[in-house]
């Protein structure tokens, strides 16, 4: 019976499930996002809402899906559809189909992360050879990452190249996935995350010791946390910050889920939860806003800076940090290597996630059409080679953003709302108490209780109505766009989300008629 | 850097590093 299978597959180490839970939330958010959302938002304001996020919004998210998975796990569930329905005691039908959520939405964004991250394995090898290296200004840099980024453009490199550093990434995650989870995702977390720790502390020393030019290490890091009172009273941000907590902590996306699944019914959750995302914290804000801004600003200025961060994640980490690289001192040999560190970093903490990312599709395919593991991983590379090739050849339409807000942004938001209304309404919060401290190496502070039940939940549909409100009906209208010509591809994008749901839907459906059968799988 | 920048960053990050290494201590001794 799948459940049996299921039941096979367990965690080896609790260091090795820090690890991994860590390496899925600590990706290219803690050390792109984080910095560029921060200046955009008022610098050090940001971080007020940012830790009021944490407490209220984060951690109560992050103990309340690592007690769903577990729960889930218990009943043999890997994937969100079955842990939904056996929250509502299988009661409400509807339950399990909303669950496909937490399926399709991280199938979606490991398609298009997957090839982002396939983007820094590239660019760690471009800083191995020099290959950007006399590109000295933004403008020239920017040019160069779009030309590798659009396969038309060959005044760099051949379209093949980003093409075949998808396919090397894509192939070493099924080749983890298939390796199961303790030989597999557990050993590349207990690799891949001291790698990124060590490599983020080199690089975090070299920024702060780095000799003054347009602005210091010192002026960039007043920059990112001098507070500019009067944005504390806009509600864009925060909204920005709580909005950054989902991306940072990967709450709200369904693999949390599948990998507290694999733990035993008398596991910790508690302590291990708040590990992992103390971990990731420690990531964000000690080594993530110490790295990109403050080299930025030594190089760029204040105000240079700023207008580069307003180009979005990319200008800054990509293109800024190139340029970066190619200013240090012993450029030729130090450049190359802290760019290939930059960039090698960047992939690991972008990997550990991407596995994360299609461990609930994975999941899924072993419990509901009964595939070994070996033969999920080989489909979910195919799915996601053969759809993300669509994100490579239709790029410059903006497709890849547009699968990004609906999965990425908005999704999240709408999915954690509906998961803590089943968690503490729906099962309850005294069963939700309960199931939470089963084997708890922590006693979880009285005062989560009402937070849980009451707290967050207005916290989340405040920030569903708003961004509903001023984003995403625009959005969905199209009224965003400013390349008229790309709203056919973009409804192309959504068509293909959209029959990812229903393929969910249509599988779950016919998985428990087959249930109710009876009938062997 | 000013006065009240450096002691929120020190703050800020003293916090966050006192608190995941309680957590991960906690977490590996298993208790």
């Amino acid at each position: 019976m799948n459940g049996d299978r299921h039941a096979q597959e367990q965690w080896g180490t609790r260091i090795g499930l820090v690890m991994a839970m860590a390496g899925n939330a600590v990706g290219l958010g803690n050390f792109l996002r984080f910095p560029v959302q921060a200046a955009q938002n008022g610098g050090g304001t940001f971080m007020i809402p940012y830790f009021v996020s944490f407490i209220l919004l984060g951690i109560p998210m992050m103990w309340i899906e690592w007690g769903v998975g577990r729960y889930g796990g218990t009943f043999g569930h890997g994937s969100v559809p079955g842990m939904f329905d056996v929250l509502t005691d299988r009661k409400r039908k509807w339950a399990k189909y909303v669950g496909v959520l937490g399926v399709v939405m991280p199938l979606v964004v490991f398609i298009y992360y997957t090839y982002i991250v396939a983007w820094m394995l590239a660019f760690s090898f471009f800083s191995l050879t020099g290959d950007y290296f006399g590109l000295g200004d933004v403008a020239e840099m920017r040019q160069y990452l779009y030309s590798f980024q659009d396969i038309y453009d060959g005044s760099t490199h051949g379209g093949w190249v980003a093409l075949l550093f998808f396919a090397l990434t894509i192939a070493f995650v099924a080749w983890v996935l298939g390796r199961g989870i303790s030989g597999g995702i557990e050993k590349l977390a207990l690799i891949g995350m001291p790698v990124l720790f060590l490599f983020a502390f080199i690089l975090v020393w070299r920024v702060l010791t780095l000799p003054p030019a347009a602005g210091t290490a010192a002026e960039g890091l007043e920059f990112i946390w001098s507070p500019d009172w009067q944005a504390l009273g806009n509600a864009r941000v925060w909204i920005a910050a709580a909005g950054q907590m989902f991306f940072t902590l990967s709450v709200g996306m369904g693999s949390i889920q599948t990998y507290a699944s694999y733990l035993r019914k008398n596991d910790d959750v508690t302590l291990t939860g708040l590990s992992t995302a103390a971990t990731n914290e420690f990531a964000e804000v000690v080594l993530g806003g110490t790295i990109a801004i403050p080299a930025a600003v030594v190089f760029f200025g204040v105000a240079g800076a700023t207008q580069i961060a307003l180009g979005g994640s990319f200008d800054l980490g990509i293109v800024a940090m190139g340029v970066v690289f190619q200013g240090l001192p012993g450029a030729e040999i130090w450049g190359r290597l802290a760019g290939f560190l930059w960039f090698f970093l960047l992939f690991v903490a972008g990997i550990t996630s991407s596995v994360a990312l299609a461990s609930p599709t994975i999941a899924f395919l072993q419990e509901e059409l009964g595939l070994t593991r070996r033969k999920a991983a080989r489909a979910v590379a195919a799915l996601g080679l053969g759809l993300g090739l669509f994100h490579v050849v239709f790029y410059r339409f903006g497709v890849l953003a547009e699968w990004d807000y609906w999965a990425g942004t908005f999704g999240l938001v709408v999915f954690a709302t509906i998961e803590i209304v089943l968690f503490a309404w729906i099962f309850g919060m005294d069963r939700g108490w309960e199931e939470l401290h089963r084997g708890a190496d922590l006693k979880i502070p009285g005062i989560y209780k009402p937070i849980m039940r009451y707290v967050t939940p207005v916290f989340l549909f405040v920030m569903l109505g708003w961004w509903t409100w001023t984003e995403a009906v625009p959005t969905l209208l199209m009224e965003t766009v400013t390349e008229r010509g790309n709203i056919p591809y973009l409804w192309v994008s959504r068509s293909l989300m959209v029959l990812l749901l229903l393929i969910g839907v249509w599988l779950v459906r016919r998985s428990w008629q087959e249930k109710a059968r009876g009938a062997p799988r | 850097m000013s006065t009240f920048a450096l002691a929120f960053m020190l703050i800020s990050m003293g916090l966050v590093t006192v608190l995941t290494v309680y957590c991960l201590y906690r977490t590996l001794r298993g208790k």
